[in-house]
């Protein structure tokens, strides 16, 4: 990939990917869509710094997680009310909305790095490796926070009758 | 189904489109706009900048064009846009 390359092909090939991760960690479609196009944003800005070779899409996620913490950090009360505007009318249009929410629930009831290894390793396939070193994690404390978050999400989903 | 499968199919209700144009299209305006306003505080610094330069030598400027040195003044006017146009065309990737 160059710097001159076209960058719509990227965002396409990539916002599925993005998005899902950001939808886990957040909670909210609005919040994760408005971070996804920061991060895509940033790749925009920093596709220098980006190193031949490595996967572009473990790059991005990279940027994903920290543009999340700190939209965490920053977090305002203008922002949580428009998620709750946001989520109040996807809540009315999405179908399966019970089990949506509940894994959302379930998400939200672990801590941000569990939730961030259980995303990237168990929802998006990457490796414990690759996880530890984007997270900037030990790679112990990752297979840590995946096999109690996996246990705590089957936990809290299994008491769904 | 395991426990594993069945946490796969839950996130599955959760996955954005594979494609979707609108989220593409709304990124790459904000992107424009974004790249716009980096531009625009690229060039106000070097506007300034111009515009003091061409205050301080203001003063000589019209001492050589009532001396005949038209010449030097379009040439030093040229050298100028030609940095300028230099300046503010940084390498950055495409758009579309």
């Amino acid at each position: 990939m160059t710097s001159r390359e076209p960058f719509a092909p990227l965002v396409a090939a990539h916002q599925q990917a993005v998005r899902a991760f950001l939808r886990r960690l957040c909670g909210d479609h609005a919040e994760a869509d408005d971070l996804a196009q920061e991060v895509f944003i940033a790749a925009w800005t920093s596709l220098g710094s980006f190193r031949r070779g490595t996967d572009f899409r473990l790059w991005l996620y990279g940027i994903a997680y920290r543009k999340f913490q700190a939209s965490r950090r920053a977090a305002g009360r203008r922002r949580k009310r428009e998620a709750f505007v946001a989520e109040i009318a996807e809540t009315v249009a999405a179908p399966d909305v019970d089990t949506r929410l509940d894994l959302q629930k379930a998400m939200m009831a672990l801590s941000e790095p569990q939730r961030a290894a259980v995303a990237l390793c168990l929802a998006a396939g990457v490796s414990h490796g690759d996880a530890a070193a984007l997270l900037a994690l030990p790679l112990g404390t990752v297979k840590a926070h995946v096999a109690r978050g996996r246990a705590i999400l089957l936990s809290m989903l299994g008491e769904r009758p | 189904m395991t426990d594993d499968s069945r946490l796969a199919s839950l996130w599955a209700l959760d996955e954005p489109p594979a494609q979707d144009t609108v989220f593409v299209l709304a990124t790459l305006d904000r992107l424009a706009r974004r790249r716009f306003r980096m531009k625009v505080a690229r060039l106000v610094p070097l506007f300034v900048a111009t515009v003091a330069v061409c205050w301080a030598i203001a003063p000589s400027v019209e001492a050589l064009l009532q001396s005949d040195g038209v010449a030097v003044v379009i040439a030093v006017a040229i050298g100028l846009a030609l940095a300028a146009k230099h300046a503010s065309g940084a390498a950055q990737p495409a758009l579309m």
